[in-house]
């Protein structure tokens, strides 16, 4: 299911039109953003939760040429699914 | 930084497009119901601006369970992972987006690993300092260490020096090891002949240079045994590894010659043997006082000044070397202790030789502050000495302090002789120093054994052990009266020849000891 599909099915869900349905995607993803930026743990229950992690700095060996790379800090988003989500798919 | 809920989000979404709060709430959970329902059908999600779910399965695989230990196997499962899209990964880390992957430089691997290596020798360092101050010795040593670093040192030497000769024949048999030291002695008194010799030579022509290079190469060969018995240096700061750096100093001392030009070897010669005579002349002239051999010596120390600077520029060179020949040193010290178990006499007899060693340090004391520039000199002294070269050193010093009377006719001699002369007395001091030398440690030796008899009588039998495997009589001593230096009073009271060899199932008489005060 691509973008196009998923807002597709998301309006049939609302009653909502595609276009104002993106919209309000876009919106809500926005609102994510914010609250990613604050460190926030975005969590929806029965579903998961998202949380920005620190992946701290390493040192990295290129194995063809062996040379030594010091790879940066970074954040990344990781997401964790719910036990609930992890039974609805384990189920059968 | 908090727990956010889906409400709060509705709530914001409600707040930003104008729709009511149930609308907003519907159509947040809407979204989350059309991936779970996405996922469930093509086990795929993409969204736009935020990323894709997409479910993994997860094989079974094996554990063990903490608790009971058994194996037990994980069954597999479906998984929903969530991979940002690029934009959204960009946004997330646009704190540290300015940070890109460096290659790290040759530099800094190099510095790595010469970190590496010196934790490594540390290491060994550590372990050979152990070695060196064993059991009986811990109280003194640790003393000698608080007072001065080179006393420590002076007192790793006789033990290295005695590791040969114990190796050899047994602890008990101590006055035979010192028989067994004569010859070595004397070896000294003729190696600092030719050394004396040399200076007279080297004052008048230089043709000496192929002799000296000649020595110099001899005293490669025998490098490691010599660096072992050296002279201390009062550079070291540190405890716990001022043996091994003191070490690897004097072999960078003495790996220089190897390196460097033959000038720069008669250079180096002409220090020592110069060396020999101030550090054999000064003792005599702090009790004499003779106008004549102050002003040779001062003589000397001028020649000396000129030579230290190409000396300093030469270490860095021989630095790697001399970590290589500590780590050799280190290899044979092993080789020769680890399987005797003669560690205990061992470090009797270095009790012994530690208090010669504090006068041998006061005097050098004394040197250093008179040449404080010359001491990686005064360090590659020995090693031109074909032999061990610190009971010389040290038996001076012991004369010196007991002020004995042969020193002082000496001095008187030297009073009324020339340069030439005072060789000769070096030597009849050499030969003069032997027996009394031989005397003191016998005699010393003497003392502790019947030191420690006198504190004692041995009385009736306690009780009695039967020797199990692994098992030492000094164990037995640490488990019998508490304190392991009594292990003398089992040997004696059992007749045990060799206490290094007692066999498996030997019963053991312990005696029941009476302090006698």
């Amino acid at each position: 299911m691509n973008n196009k599909e998923f807002i597709s099915e998301l309006s049939k869900q609302t009653n909502l039109s595609t276009s104002a349905t993106g919209k309000l995607v876009n919106e809500a993803i926005k609102i994510l953003e914010e609250h990613f930026e604050q460190n926030d743990v975005v969590s929806f229950s029965s579903f998961g939760s998202f949380e920005v992690k620190k992946k701290m700095e390493r040192i990295s060996v290129n194995p063809t040429t062996g040379k030594r790379y010091l790879i940066p800090p970074k954040l990344v988003l990781a997401f964790k699914q719910s036990n609930i989500l992890k039974e609805m798919f384990n189920a059968e | 930084m908090g727990k956010i809920t889906l409400t709060n989000i509705a709530e914001e979404l409600a707040h930003k497009s104008g729709l009511s709060k149930d609308a907003a709430d519907n159509f947040m959970r809407a979204i989350v119901d059309t991936i779970e329902k996405g996922l469930r059908e093509d086990n795929i999600v993409k969204i736009k601006g935020l990323g894709t779910f997409k479910l993994m399965e997860v094989s079974d695989r094996g554990s063990i369970d903490v608790n009971t230990g058994e194996r037990i196997t994980i069954k597999g499962y479906t998984k929903v992972t969530f991979t940002p899209d690029s934009a959204m990964k960009e946004f997330i880390n646009r704190p540290f987006a300015h940070f890109e992957p460096t290659e790290l430089n040759e530099g800094f691997q190099d510095e790595e690993l010469v970190v590496g290596e010196e934790q490594a020798t540390a290491n060994i360092e550590e372990v050979e300092e152990a070695i060196n101050t064993p059991l009986l010795v811990e109280e003194t040593s640790e003393e000698n260490t608080e007072n001065t670093d080179n006393i420590q040192d002076a007192a790793s030497q006789p033990a290295e020096e005695k590791i040969e000769e114990t190796t050899i024949e047994p602890a008990i048999e101590t006055v035979n090891t010192d028989t067994q030291e004569i010859p070595v002695l004397e070896e000294v008194a003729e190696s600092e002949n030719i050394d004396s010799t040399e200076i007279e030579a080297e004052e008048n022509t230089e043709s000496i240079e192929i002799e000296t290079v000649d020595n110099a190469e001899e005293t490669a060969t025998i490098e490691e045994e010599v660096v072992i018995a050296e002279v201390t240096e009062p550079e070291q700061t540190t405890e716990e590894t001022s043996v091994a750096e003191k070490t690897s100093e004097e072999v960078l001392a003495n790996s220089q010659p190897e390196s460097t030009p033959n000038q720069d070897l008669l250079l180096d010669n002409q220090e020592t043997a110069e060396e020999v005579t101030t550090t054999i002349a000064e003792p005599e002239a702090e009790e004499t006082k003779s106008p004549k051999e102050e002003t040779e010596e001062t003589k000397i120390e001028e020649e000396k000044n000129e030579k230290p600077k190409s000396k300093r520029g030469r270490r860095g060179l021989g630095c790697l070397l001399s970590i290589f020949i500590v780590l050799a040193v280190i290899a044979v010290y092993y080789f020769v202790i680890v399987p005797t178990n003669e560690q205990e006499a061992l470090s009797e007899q270095t009790e012994i030789t530690v208090n010669p060693n504090l006068e041998k340090d006061l005097d050098q004391n004394w040197e250093e502050t008179t040449q404080p520039t010359d001491n990686a000199s005064t360090d590659s002294l020995p090693s031109h000495n074909e032999s061990e070269p610190t009971p010389v050193e040290s038996q001076e010093e012991v004369v010196s302090s007991d002020e004995d009377l042969k020193v002082d006719t000496e001095a008187s001699e030297q009073k009324s002789t020339t340069e030439v002369a005072t060789t000769i007395t070096i030597n009849s001091n050499n030969y003069s120093i032997v027996p009394i030398t031989e005397s003191l440690a016998a005699k010393s030796i003497k003392d502790i054994t019947i030191a420690d008899t006198t504190e004692y009588t041995i009385g009736a039998t306690l009780t009695k052990h039967e020797l199990k495997s692994g098992e030492t009589i000094i164990q037995l001593a640490r488990k019998y009266y508490g304190d392991k230096r009594l292990w003398p009073y089992i040997v004696k009271y059992n007749n045990i020849t060799d206490f290094n060899k007692v066999a498996v199932g030997m019963t053991i008489e312990i005696p029941v000891l009476n302090s006698k005060n």
